[in-house]
């Protein structure tokens, strides 16, 4: 059995952080770093995996400069790395991405055998810091026809014996309350920012990093056609971004040094905001 | 016209229904079970009332419900969306993106799905229609997840994700949330909190403003002993006012606030909340 960890590349958050002529984000090798929350998404696959006595791959989709973060995630121990890289799949949207990134987990899945169950879990970060949007996990769940618990604070996987397939069970906090949900494997999960800190390297998991072979897919190998037709690359993408622009600097602040507590009080009495919450 | 769905868990905001009303007659809902079956739901209204919009207040549970909702549909999904208008195939939406320092508009072809960021306004409610819809069973929904434990929040004070003030408080509070509780009561605003000190248990989980947690936009923030980390600035930057008290003038919430007062957080607040009750009478 296989699990899978998603990954993914971002700017580093305190660099210059820019929106390209194509209106898309221009990413440099330089500033380039494994999304934070993704190091918890991958320990946790790390810990799946040893729970469910699966190998562990790390699948990204993006420009060259993007094979950093899967070779990160072989240095702490993950077995095999897949990097989908094709110009034709640059430029899709959260549906097309995700469905680019569910076509891999069934390749995966095929090659292990073993039926529906070559991949048992496929975890992801909650969300990528450069984009906001914490819905592609989701996506993904949908695109395979798994069950999805997104937000995991904890997650405990329950190896399956003769009487029950294995499951995760998994602890979140969301709008909806604080949830314990179970879903038998395979499923989706994404975890957030608390749920543990990253394994440092060993030296065995840097020696095998070293001579581990990272593969890179092409949307060919997956069976994806880029366009209109198969929803995945810029031509395919339903959602399209048309304009971008830096927005203004914000006018500098009024600074009060002295008698803060008046002043406040002053500034909300004549902004009109002293009644605002009653 | 065009029908829209807007949806949520608990109740839909006002503002979500207004942006609604901006594209069409508004269908709202409030769904309950799980994800899968909330979606489930929400995709028969759309069908049945011919809504090739759905309308989610950002959240973790719109996240998740969004997300099965637009592959049931077959829809385009823009997240963090502050408005959004019709096109002649389909919805623009404008947001905000790398932390609320670039303007951006996302086009939509066909049927979209919209996680819309607050807005501070306080208009009209507009007309809508409100469906009551029984939680879908398991054999519409297909493989889901098994709920074996859920506790919905406690709404202590004011909810925060809808308050129009909210007074904030971070790690320059020294574990005193006090001051801040007291000049939240005083001014009828609700209580926020950074990550640090949520993780630092001086308050709940349900406190917190910020990516992972409750993404705010009143008429009126305050932060006091917040330095401004990126996890926190996006969960409020929406704030049409906002005032920050910290010791350090540098702090970046302190280079972002309309007004940046220098000084002891806890002693300011505490000083604060006697006046503002003086004046309120």
């Amino acid at each position: 059995m296989r699990v899978v960890v998603l990954v993914k590349q971002v700017p580093d958050i305190v660099s210059d952080r820019r929106l390209g002529d194509d209106h898309r984000l221009v990413r440099t090798e330089r500033d380039a770093v494994l999304n934070e929350i993704d190091e918890g998404a991958l320990e946790t696959a790390l810990r799946a995996g040893d729970a469910l006595g699966a190998t562990v791959v790390a699948v990204t989709m993006g420009p060259p400069s993007a094979a950093g973060v899967v070779r990160k995630a072989l240095q702490v121990g993950a077995s095999l790395g897949v990097h989908v890289l094709d110009d034709a799949l640059a430029g899709s949207d959260a549906v097309g991405t995700a469905r680019v990134l569910a076509a891999a987990v069934r390749l995966l899945a095929q090659e292990e055998g073993d039926g529906d169950g070559g991949v048992g879990l496929v975890v992801a970060g909650m969300a990528a810091l450069d984009g906001l949007s914490s819905v592609v996990p989701a996506l993904v769940a949908a695109e395979l026809g798994w069950p999805v618990a997104s937000f995991a604070d904890s997650v405990e996987i329950t190896p399956g014996d003769e009487s029950q397939g294995a499951a995760v069970t998994v602890s979140r906090d969301t709008d909806a309350g604080e949830e314990t949900l179970r879903a038998t494997l395979p499923a989706v999960v994404s975890v957030t920012d608390t749920i543990a800190s990253l394994r440092v390297p060993s030296f065995q998991t840097m020696l095998a990093a070293r001579k581990a072979t990272l593969r890179v897919l092409t949307a060919a190998d997956l069976g994806l056609e880029p366009g209109e037709r198969g929803g995945v690359g810029a031509a395919g993408a339903r959602a399209v971004v048309t304009q971008a622009a830096p927005r203004p600097p914000r006018p500098a602040p009024e600074v009060v040094t002295r008698d803060g507590a008046a002043a406040l009080v002053d500034f909300l009495a004549a902004r009109g905001l002293l009644e605002v919450g009653a | 016209m065009s029908a829209v769905v807007a949806a949520a868990h608990g109740e839909v905001p006002g503002d979500l229904a207004r942006l609604a009303a901006r594209l069409g007659d508004v269908h709202t809902v409030t769904p309950d079970g799980t994800s899968a079956q909330a979606a489930t739901a929400i995709v028969t209204l759309a069908r049945e009332v011919g809504a090739d919009v759905v309308l989610l207040p950002v959240s973790r549970w719109a996240s998740e419900v969004g997300a099965l909702v637009a592959h049931a549909l077959r829809a385009g999904i823009v997240a963090d969306a502050h408005t959004a208008r019709r096109t002649p195939d389909g919805v623009s939406a404008d947001k905000r993106e790398l932390g609320g320092t670039w303007d951006v508009t996302c086009d939509v072809r066909g049927a979209a799905v919209v996680l819309a960021a607050p807005v501070a306004d306080d208009g009209e409610v507009p007309d809508v229609v409100a469906h009551e819809v029984a939680v879908p069973d398991a054999a519409a929904v297909g493989r889901d997840v098994e709920v074996l434990a859920r506790t919905e929040h406690e709404r202590d004070g004011v909810a925060l994700a809808d308050a129009a003030a909210v007074v904030a408080g971070g790690r320059g509070l020294a574990g005193d949330l006090e001051p801040v509780r007291a000049l939240a009561d005083a001014l009828g605003a609700a209580v926020g909190a950074t990550r640090d000190i949520v993780e630092e248990d001086w308050i709940g989980h349900e406190a917190m403003v910020g990516q992972t947690g409750t993404m705010i936009a009143p008429r009126l923030y305050i932060g006091a002993g917040i330095s401004g980390a990126p996890h926190h600035m996006l969960g409020m930057r929406a704030a049409e006012v906002i005032v920050a008290v910290n010791t350090d003038p540098d702090a970046p919430l302190m280079q972002t606030a309309d007004l940046a007062i220098v000084g002891d957080a806890g002693e300011i607040l505490t000083r604060a909340a006697e006046l503002v009750r003086a004046r309120r009478g």
